[in-house]
């Protein structure tokens, strides 16, 4: 499969974020971005057929909705 | 091995495996296999191209299929975006996640059923999971909700049993997960 790079431009923070991130989950950068792409393409298609986005808190079971704009 | 699941797959499954599904099914019954029973097979009513039509596009899903002699002889469909690792020493790391993986039914191991024309189908699907895994920098890992009837494969190809949490699937699929070390193993 042939690939396209691209150069990316973050604030420091933005990038703080993106190397902890990649720390956390033992990803490279490449490998965080395309997760991130993967996912949020998942959920705009979920969203965009009529699905709702919630979070549940496991001993509460309360759901908070993400609203996705 | 082909990195997707194309139509002639799904033409595959629609006219091929269906039939051969659907004897073997009868010969069940005739020998007093109710559907409740262990024996009857707890895929039988999978809709393959339902599950590839319900994917289509996303970057995070994608499919393998195993032709043989130009015929399908197994098909497996993963989740590559939302679902994390949850044994201890990797919890919360990305993984590959095992969504379907179904071999033909010519190709069972299963009573009343003709010896399978081809072994080793489930095992090279597997394989492909993993070797998908390293090849995301997902270090190997592999997760999945087995049936309870693929329970021992899994176990043999070296997935750890973390089993089934009411919460998911009525509580009624283990949850199984290979680790780096046991994934290097498996390959």
């Amino acid at each position: 499969m042939s690939k396209k790079t691209m150069t990316l431009n973050l604030t420091e923070a933005e990038m703080s974020a993106l190397e902890a991130l990649c720390a956390k989950k033992d990803l490279s950068k490449t490998g965080l971005m395309r997760q991130a792409l993967r996912l949020y393409q998942m959920i705009d298609t979920r969203v965009e057929r009529g699905g709702k986005l919630y979070f549940e808190d496991d001993q509460t079971r309360e759901k908070s909705e993400i609203m996705m704009l | 091995m082909l990195d997707t699941i194309g139509e002639r797959q799904l033409l595959d499954w629609q006219f091929q495996w269906r039939r051969t599904l659907e004897g073997y099914l009868r010969r069940l019954a005739d020998n007093g296999v109710t559907r409740q029973s262990l024996d009857w097979p707890q895929s039988w009513h999978w809709d393959w191209r339902a599950k590839i039509d319900e994917v289509r596009g996303l970057l995070g899903h994608t499919g393998y299929s195993v032709v043989c002699r130009d015929v399908t002889q197994g098909m497996m469909r993963l989740d590559l975006a939302s679902r994390m690792a949850r044994i201890d020493d990797q919890m919360g790391k990305p993984l590959v996640y095992v969504d379907y993986l179904e071999i033909a039914p010519w190709n069972w191991n299963e009573p009343y059923a003709d010896p399978p024309l081809y072994r080793g189908i489930g095992q090279l699907l597997i394989r492909t999971a993993i070797q998908r895994s390293f090849d995301e920098g997902f270090h190997g890992r592999v997760g999945l909700h087995s049936l309870p009837q693929a329970v021992t494969f899994y176990e043999r190809c070296g997935f750890i049993n973390l089993g089934a949490n009411p919460n998911e699937y009525r509580g009624l699929l283990p949850y199984f997960e290979i680790t780096t070390d046991r994934a290097k193993t498996f390959l």
